[in-house]
């Protein structure tokens, strides 16, 4: 038998092969590809397609809300109507190049006067956050933290300051101008007189004086239960349970509920939680995680900022001119938890839509130090009082179904909790310091 | 058939699905990875795919934009007196005075030339009221009627509440409409607003930029949103003008610059073609 070997039957045969073996490649990459379908699929809501469509950076929420800044000896807090400072100041850190990250000082003595050198504008953030999110660079993580920045005369450095560890950093910058932003805070349009006080964990902004505060209204908006029921879980397979004391829980599974208050009771409280072991997550790797979720519930992110952290739960809430907002008396918008066994995500639905024109209406706050030698002298120990600051409680104006005013008030942070100043004054603060001491023992 | 047909066959039948699949894969908006870039080059692929024709650059830059709002007045009844150089017609229902000049205004030489004539007919007080405060917004007029629209110190408003319509015919002023949303100031301290590529974005994936049309121009301005304790509230908005390349129609499109929604119901209008 003559074996007869043809170049063009072999080629042929390999080019079939090839273009067999191709197109089912590609038939697989095109039917695996999620994005594909999705072009295809638009069915979702409007609103749905909105909140997916804006897109906020993760950074978005993690700017300063405050800046302050001397005149003649004295600091101010800085505020312009026309010029949100802090806001400016995240515009220009989007095209800094950062550098090198040194410690300059970490002593108490050289923290404090920083603090108090007219040289520098000062940004704050509510609470301490990674160098690592600020900085969006790897080279510069240790984990190290801060709260507030120091803007020197010089674009080529920023000083970062971390309150509890009294420990001031240095960062190298290149392509950085702060001259519009120096510019701003020189003719801020309104100065408040503050001090800053060394309080259990931070230097505290003290309003010298009494002032006089505004009363800001704005038209809210609440989404649906079932907006949030299909943002969270999802749209099949969801049961729901109705309890006696008020709430309906829907599961999507054994693992993940979601809490809603019955309509009628009048509250906006709502919980997701999904039981799920603990990842060992880094600092600022457990910051971002959080924002994860508070982008998947939908909420109105134009004002939510980062407000506090205590490392395994990080609140968020909106900044109104400056000052945090509290609903239903002292809870921040979003607060997220995780346990080592599950992860929660505590949210209130009002959502603040529309801001209505200043009415003249205003709120006068007795000076910080008044307010901290009111708490004393009711038994509050000085040396458990975290924070004292200025906010907004919301309360809903009768007038009106969707209309909120903001009223001033001062919200104090002591044993870990935050709590107006009114119910502070209303807390049996003998039997809180006795089970303090006995749960330190 | 022998064994080579049947594999020439198959090679050619194979070919051709090949071929398709990978026009497929080529005009579809598939991501290969998340970065931004990626994403933009994509919808703008995609986009081409479905005729439409962009400009050659589109800000990715985010700026800043406030909630402003004005106090509902009756701004323009209060100025009809000063009017001396026309015949006024002020209609309170819809708040818009119309102005006939007393006498003739002969407007000559070319465009450039026109407008300056109009410029300074607009900002004498006793022709027009707050014409000062008008800006010329050529987008929006055509070969007969010459648009402006409130200027602040914030940005330019447009809408309805807030315009100047110069009516020119045979090289003279025949009249003007005019109305006047009064002095406007920040509600609250400026936020950051999208960029106007993402407005764009968000109007094409809502479905709001026909196939085999034309972007033609991006520009920011404010918009009314509602009206409230009696003050009109403006919000920044991207305008986006599309034409169907078909018709040659223009329509002004609105999408909301802290959101990315559309704005919907009588916010889109058609403009006059010059």
């Amino acid at each position: 038998m003559k074996f007869k070997f043809k170049f063009g039957d072999f080629f042929l045969l390999v080019g079939t092969l090839l273009v067999f073996s191709l197109s089912i490649v590609l038939w697989i990459f095109i039917m695996t590809n999620d994005q594909y379908f999705s072009h295809i699929n638009q069915t979702s809501s409007v609103a749905q397609q909105s909140r997916n469509r804006l897109n906020n950076s993760i950074y978005d929420l993690y700017i300063p809300t405050c800046s302050y800044g001397f005149k003649n000896g004295q600091l101010y807090r800085l505020y312009d109507a026309k010029k949100n400072l802090p806001l400016e100041f995240a515009k220009e850190l989007k095209g800094i190049k950062f550098k090198n990250l040194n410690v300059v000082s970490t002593s108490r003595s050289k923290y404090e006067r920083m603090l108090n050198a007219p040289d520098y504008i000062q940004l704050t953030f509510p609470d301490e956050v990674s160098i690592k999110l600020f900085t969006k660079q790897n080279t510069l993580e240790n984990g190290k933290k801060f709260r507030r920045v120091f803007i020197s005369n010089s674009d080529n450095r920023l000083y970062l300051g971390n309150d509890e560890t009294t420990t001031v950093y240095r960062i190298d910058l290149a392509r950085a101008n702060f001259t519009k932003l120096r510019s701003y805070a020189s003719h801020a349009h309104s100065m408040t007189p503050v001090k800053l006080v060394r309080l259990k964990d931070y230097y505290e902004v003290f309003y010298t004086n009494a002032e006089r505060w505004r009363v800001y209204s704005y038209l809210t908006n609440n989404q649906t239960d079932s907006y949030f029921v299909s943002r969270l879980l999802g749209t099949t397979n969801v049961t729901a349970h109705s309890s006696k004391k008020g709430w309906i829980t829907y599961s999507l599974n054994y693992y993940t509920k979601l809490r809603i208050p019955k309509s009628g009771t009048k509250k906006h409280d709502l919980l997701y939680t999904k039981y799920e072991k603990s990842k060992n997550l880094a600092v600022h790797e457990r910051l971002l995680d959080s924002v994860d979720y508070v982008h998947k519930l939908g909420l109105s992110e134009q004002d939510l900022r980062f407000f506090d952290t205590n490392g395994m739960a990080i609140s968020y809430t909106n900044y109104i001119e400056g000052l945090p907002v509290f609903a239903e008396q002292h809870t921040p918008q979003i607060k997220t938890s995780f346990t080592p066994e599950s992860m929660q995500v505590a949210f209130n639905n009002i959502d603040l839509q529309i801001p209505i024109p200043f009415d003249g209406q205003t709120r006068s706050l007795p000076s910080t130090d008044t307010v901290l030698q009111e708490l004393t002298n009711q038994g509050l120990k000085r040396d458990q009082i975290q924070r004292i600051i200025v906010g907004f409680r919301m309360v809903k104006d009768n007038s009106h179904d969707h209309l909120a005013n903001l009223i001033p008030t001062y919200y104090v942070k002591a044993y870990n909790r935050w709590q107006s100043l009114s119910e502070w004054q209303k807390q049996d603060l003998t039997a809180l310091n006795k089970d303090n001491k006995e749960g330190a023992q | 058939m022998d064994r080579k047909r049947i594999e020439w066959l198959f090679f050619v039948v194979f070919l051709l699905i090949d071929l398709y699949l990978g026009i497929e894969i080529w005009r579809s908006p598939i991501n290969l990875s998340n970065t931004g870039d990626a994403q933009s080059t994509s919808i703008r692929s995609e986009m081409r795919a479905d005729g439409i024709d962009l400009p050659l650059h589109i800000s990715h830059k985010q700026r800043s934009g406030y909630y402003l709002a004005a106090k509902k007045r009756n701004y323009l009844s209060g100025k009809l007196s000063s009017l001396t150089e026309v015949n006024t017609h002020f209609s309170k229902s819809d708040n818009i005075l119309t102005g006939t000049p007393k006498t003739q205004v002969t407007l000559s030489g070319n465009h450039r030339q026109i407008l300056t004539q109009l410029n300074n007919f607009k900002n004498d007080s006793e022709n027009v009221p707050f014409g000062a405060k008008f800006k010329y917004e050529p987008s929006m007029s055509g070969s007969n009627t010459y648009c402006y629209v409130q200027s602040t110190d914030y940005g330019q408003v447009y809408a309805s509440d807030a315009q100047l319509m110069i009516n020119v015919r045979n090289n003279a002023i025949t009249n003007y409409t005019i109305s006047y949303m009064g002095p406007i100031s920040a509600v609250r301290e400026p936020q950051l607003i999208i960029s106007a590529w993402h407005a764009v974005k968000a109007m094409y994936t809502d479905r709001e930029i026909v196939n085999n049309s034309r972007v033609m121009q991006i520009k920011l301005g404010y918009s009314k949103l509602t009206e409230v304790r009696g003050s009109t509230i403006l919000l920044p908005t991207w305008l986006i003008w599309v034409e169907n390349k078909t018709t040659k129609n223009i329509t002004v499109k609105r999408v909301n610059a802290f959101t990315a929604q559309i704005l919907q119901s009588g916010n889109s209008y058609s403009v006059q073609k010059n």
